[in-house]
């Protein structure tokens, strides 16, 4: 998933570029680019954060946790993860719950009537990988406490 | 409930997920749903945050931020930042404190094609360090320099920090990218005036570097025309009105490509390698901005900017006496907040009150990212010295943060200045078309 979130950003760097080259130089620019890069921007993110978070890439404040005893860190660990791994199931839910409802609007974009709904759709099932990498987070969490109390 | 309870309920809330050490994004969604449900129905705040997830990563102006990103990532991936040091080094190298001056400007000119600053330290700090280390240079000096230069990455233009702040508070992000080309060559001079100082003080903290003849400083100028001209492409196109920060972002990652290729450097492997760091950062930034998006919704619905507003109004300050007061607390916030979550969190609050004061948004931008440099290179949260305490391992914490505190004098001291005389920054986009 990440490898094709990193074509989509290549993508949408050389429909930026053309787009401009074509305008400027040629006077032809690239029809709704703008409608075009708005909904690649919706699948990049969704195709990215999977990864991000089993990398564990997420910006966390470190200050404080540092200071206490390894057990008490671990523990928070887990209850940080589970809560996270709930938000992350409240995210797909409602995503799902959007994609639904586009997609009985048959909802698409104004000027090129490309499908909006079709990328609401792709985004919700993209997101569920923020969920296993959550849970995958949690799992860790988990282990890494069991370890420390033993 | 009454707004007042759901807001100490649900900021403090804040407080402890992230003390708690729970994901920045995350946190703030979380505490944001929470208290919108007590404010709203549990329904209609559910319906809100599905539409803040949807819509935030379905908005054109966010573009410009994974483009930018990618510029970078590009830049350091092609290595431009090696040609940049050694061009530099020819030119300043045989100064007292030579390596050091090379670090600065060679830090300030890939930050001209760099929007972050993590990203300037880790690429300077791999081509700097080693140099400096083998002219034994004072190791405080060596990596405070990098620390500190790697700053420049947000002041000079492009920066993902102004991105941000732009499309947050609606101020235009053209406009506050050439705001910081004065500031940050001001940076530029008072960092290499500091290094400097130091060396002529005390010559073994840095050591003069080889001498080179005149031809061999005119010849290091072909290393680094490329990198000027991607500079003048980008910053021009922006400040003539040609294309939108958008559009220029696009161009500078495609050009950054393209210099990379053309210097030799930049592999198939190197290239998708900074393709997927890139998507890394753009989705860890949108977990923030969405998490941020979602916990000001929460601060609108209780007017939370009111409140605070009204009890800055009865400290019966003087407009610049709240403005102060606003900086010293960006400072303290900085020590210990991520530098993106603490802006994102921030700007709803204080943002109406500079606007309310009657004080340039645009100015305003340019004092939050002096103050996010500092909070950058200042304990406990330096980030830039973790970067570079990552690549040192016989420095330790501590000494790097000792040799950044001339630096941070520095900086503080451009802050006043920004203050004091608005104009360094504003005279600029006051002449853009």
């Amino acid at each position: 998933m990440a490898y094709l979130a990193g074509i989509v950003l290549a993508f949408m760097m050389i429909l930026t570029f053309f787009d401009v080259v074509g305008r400027s130089l040629f006077n032809s620019p690239i029809i709704g680019s703008v409608e075009i890069l708005t909904l690649a921007m919706g699948l990049l993110i969704y195709l990215g954060i999977g990864q991000t978070t089993i990398q564990g890439s997420h910006v966390r404040v470190d200050v404080l946790t540092r200071l206490l005893p390894e057990k008490v860190r671990n523990s928070l660990d887990v209850i940080v993860h589970i809560l996270g791994l709930l938000l992350s199931a409240l995210v797909f839910w409602r995503l799902c719950v959007l994609a639904i409802e586009q997609t009985f609007e048959l909802n698409t974009t104004q000027n090129l009537g490309l499908p909006v709904w079709l990328i609401a759709i792709l985004m919700s099932i993209f997101s569920f990988s923020l969920v296993t990498g959550m849970t995958v987070q949690l799992y860790y969490s988990i282990t890494r406490l069991l370890k420390s109390s033993c | 409930m009454e707004p007042g309870t759901v807001a100490l309920i649900f900021i403090g809330g804040l407080a402890v997920l992230l003390a708690g050490g729970m994901h920045i994004g995350f946190a703030m969604a979380l505490a944001g749903l929470g208290g919108t449900m007590m404010l709203l129905s549990p329904e209609a705040a559910l319906s809100l945050f599905g539409l803040t997830v949807f819509e935030t990563a379905l908005s054109f102006e966010f573009i410009v931020i994974p483009l930018f990103v990618l510029m970078g990532q590009f830049a350091t991936a092609g290595g431009l930042s090696q040609d940049l040091y050694k061009a530099f080094n020819v030119w300043l190298g045989n100064l007292p404190g030579g390596l050091g001056l090379a670090t600065i400007g060679s830090c300030g000119a890939f930050a001209a094609i760099c929007g972050s600053s993590l990203a300037t330290a880790a690429a300077m700090s791999k081509v700097a360090l080693p140099e400096m280390q083998r002219y034994k240079y004072d190791p405080r000096l060596a990596t405070g320099s990098i620390a500190a230069g790697g700053t420049l990455g947000i002041l000079i233009p492009p920066s993902v920090i102004m991105v941000l702040y732009g499309i947050l508070t609606e101020t235009n992000v053209a406009d506050l990218f050439i705001a910081g080309i004065i500031p940050g060559v001001l940076l530029v001079v008072f960092f290499m005036a500091t290094i400097w100082l130091l060396a002529n003080f005390n010559p073994n903290l840095g050591p003069r570097g080889p001498k080179s003849s005149i031809k061999e400083k005119l010849i290091a100028f072909r290393r680094v025309w490329g990198t000027l001209l991607l500079f003048i492409v980008v910053l021009g196109g922006i400040y003539t009105g040609i294309f939108t920060p958008t559009e220029a972002a696009g161009i500078g990652a495609f050009g950054a490509l393209g210099l990379g290729i053309l210097a030799g450097k930049m592999t198939k492997a190197s290239c998708v390698q900074a393709l997927l760091d890139s998507v890394d950062t753009t989705a860890m930034v949108f977990t923030i901005l969405i998490g941020a998006i979602v916990f000001k919704n929460l601060i609108a619905l209780l007017r939370f900017p009111e409140m605070i507003e009204s009890w800055m109004l009865d400290l019966s300050l003087s407009p610049m006496g709240i403005l102060v007061v606003i900086l010293i607390i960006y400072i303290l916030l900085g020590a210990i907040l991520d530098t993106m979550a603490m802006i994102l969190l921030t700007l709803p609050v204080f943002f109406p009150i500079i606007s309310t004061l009657g004080f340039d948004p645009v100015w305003f931008g340019v004092l939050m990212v002096i103050v996010i440099e500092l909070a950058l290179i200042t304990p406990p949260m330096g980030i830039n010295v973790f970067v570079i305490k990552g690549m040192v391992s016989d420095v330790s914490l501590g000494q790097i943060y000792i040799g950044v505190i001339p630096f941070v004098i520095a900086q503080i001291i451009l802050l006043i200045i920004i203050v004091l005389f608005p104009d360094l920054a504003l005279w600029l986009p006051n002449t853009a078309v």
